[in-house]
């Protein structure tokens, strides 16, 4: 807590996370972030996202400052029922999609009943 | 005489640390975490702005993300800048289980009083990576100039 001004500020993005029928999809606001700036990355149980915003020059005068500024950087705990080797990730216009596919074991799976 | 010393003060006095804090909190209300919205059409709701003046140009920034230039409207009449449009969800809603909602649909409006002194039309838009940028050049009778004095 020494120096605020210097200090790195992070973000947390707008979320939205929903369940289809055979995946999660995952949905963030990540304005100002291209692709190589965002990092999706499965470390064990945790799925961390960071999205390097592109700094406007900020020499000029504020008149108006609403955006937060700083990096995003959110963490996500992940269990057993995601399938690790079935993570998607897409950005388009500011917007990152990541399907996390659900593993075997949790998919619903029909049973054929064999009437004799 | 002794040249005196800028900071007398140390590390470790009590009131200087009482002046960190109080600036540390003050650093806290800088930002405006929630747009706030004056126009008398703006939703609660409504996308962040900047407004940065330079020394040639305003340059304006504007957080939309997931819109497509077909869903935005800017527009400047007597010194006010609108930014308006429609923020679609593109999924559908039907019997879908979320386990979060934290974004927003519909439409916006945010209406911007500009300084005078802005050649209208000359202004620039640009729509990348979920952020509009706005560049709004200064009329040249406005730009500060710089006036070189000869001194003999």
């Amino acid at each position: 807590m020494k120096n605020m001004e210097e200090k790195h500020e992070v973000r947390r993005s707008r979320c939205d996370i929903r369940e289809e029928t055979d995946s999660i999809i995952m949905r963030l606001e990540m304005p100002g972030v291209n692709k190589s700036g965002l990092n999706v990355n499965v470390e064990g149980d945790k799925l961390i996202i960071d999205g390097k915003r592109i700094q406007d020059t900020r020499e000029g005068e504020w008149l108006v400052r609403e955006i937060r500024p700083g990096d995003f950087h959110m963490e996500y705990t992940i269990d057993k029922t995601i399938d690790r080797g079935s993570i998607e990730a897409s950005l388009k216009q500011g917007i990152l999609t990541l399907t996390l596919g659900l593993s075997e074991s949790v998919k619903p799976r029909k049973i054929d009943v064999i009437s004799k | 005489m002794e040249l005196m010393k800028r900071n007398p003060r140390k590390s470790d006095d009590a009131w200087n640390n009482l002046m960190t804090l109080q600036r540390e909190i003050n650093s806290l209300f800088e930002n405006d975490f929630f747009p706030a919205s004056d126009g008398l059409f703006d939703r609660t709701y409504s996308p962040a702005v900047d407004v940065v003046e330079k020394a040639d140009e305003y340059l304006v920034s504007c957080e939309l993300p997931g819109m497509a230039e077909s869903d935005i409207d800017v527009q400047v009449a007597d010194n006010v800048l609108t930014i308006k449009g429609e923020k679609k969800d593109d999924s559908e809603d039907s019997g879908k289980r979320w386990y979060k909602r934290e974004t927003w649909q519909g439409s916006f409006q945010r209406t911007i009083p500009l300084p005078s002194g802005i050649e209208s039309d000359k202004i620039r838009g640009e729509l990348e990576n979920g952020m509009l940028r706005l560049t709004l050049p200064k009329r040249e009778e406005v730009k500060p100039k710089q006036i070189t004095v000869k001194v003999k």
